[in-house]
């Protein structure tokens, strides 16, 4: 696949790198000719392109017409909105990715600004921390399908509805999914007949309100 | 957006290379295309204010989305309309997001 990368910083090199070890081909895009320079350019498929990536004429110079995926992760918010409107609404890129520096401009990550997947450390880290301290309530690990669909995960406490219970006899709505269970540090794959202990990580892929309100219920008393 | 009437007469002097129907769209490459509105749908005042409008005829759609805004003048059921921009191809189909816009008049 074609990726580029809007912003030579620590994370967009890093990214760079990983995806050329996966054998992607990635063009990297700075303003910053000293940024550029920190790129080992010896790397095969990676390309480099100086310039402004809110300007139109750079992201062609880019092979942005091409690409499959345009990840926007300068460290300014208005450029990444811009950087993703742009790939979107000017290039029809099928996958954009935007980071969120601030994440009080989380909201606008969305597809009025052709952002299909949103990435913002401080939720993140938020949810991460809450699911590692928290015990019997729902945490949303991760978003996808422009926030449509969620992975959540509820450690089940010990007045949880759902022990005791095969996961086949759960009343779980139509629009959810058990996708694994973490028991004593090992995964279990979510088969009917499994029976539901205290302590027993549970995660569950869901789409919508309704269903997640539903879940709630079904795990937490 | 431009928004503008014209004429059959005047679009009929354009070539008709030009301008593609919904079946010969094709992604990721600007083009202008003609069809008609089959549907037009607006987000709900909960949600991001999005018109999403589906263009095209009995061989071919597309679905067009203007953000921002609930309503475009003259975008209504049956209407014929020139879209120009890139489309993106999605699950749904191809997907022009904010293309230009030309009502075009029937008579």
């Amino acid at each position: 696949m074609k990726i580029v990368i809007a912003g030579a910083g620590s994370v967009g090199r890093y990214m760079a790198q990983e995806l050329l070890g996966f054998g992607h081909e990635v063009c990297l895009i700075d303003t910053e000719a000293s940024a550029l320079e920190k790129v080992d350019k010896s790397m095969q498929g990676l390309s480099v392109s100086w310039g402004d990536a809110c300007d139109i004429a750079t992201l062609e110079k880019s092979g942005i017409a091409q690409a499959d995926v345009v990840a926007a992760v300068t460290g300014d918010d208005e450029d990444n909105l811009v950087i993703s409107l742009l790939a979107k609404q000017e290039f029809g890129v099928p996958r954009v990715v935007a980071r969120v520096n601030n994440p009080n401009n989380h909201w606008m990550f969305n597809e009025m600004w052709g952002v299909d997947v949103s990435v913002s450390t401080p939720h993140l880290l938020t949810a991460l921390v809450e699911e590692a301290v928290t015990t019997g309530s729902l945490v949303r690990l991760m978003s996808f399908d422009r926030g449509n669909a969620a992975l959540e995960e509820v450690r089940l406490a010990e007045g949880s509805p759902a022990i005791g219970k095969q996961i086949s006899e759960l009343q779980l709505p139509r629009d959810s999914t058990i996708v694994g269970i973490i028991r004593d540090a090992h995964v279990m794959a979510p088969s009917g007949e499994i029976v539901l202990r205290a302590n027993d990580e549970v995660l569950v892929l869901l789409t919508g309100e309704d269903s997640e309100n539903a879940v709630r219920q079904t795990f937490i008393s | 957006m431009a928004l503008f009437k014209r004429t059959s007469k005047e679009l009929s002097q354009e070539s008709p290379s030009d301008i593609l129907r919904a079946k010969d769209a094709v992604p990721r490459v600007r083009i202008r295309m003609q069809g008609t509105v089959l549907r037009v749908k607006a987000k709900p005042a909960a949600g991001l204010p999005t018109l999403i409008v589906t263009l095209g005829d009995d061989q071919g759609r597309v679905q067009a989305h203007w953000t921002g805004r609930r309503s475009v003048p003259g975008v209504t059921l049956g209407a014929t309309l020139i879209i120009e921009g890139v489309a993106t191809p999605t699950v749904d189909g191809l997907v022009f997001l904010n293309p230009l816009c030309e009502t075009v008049a029937t008579h």
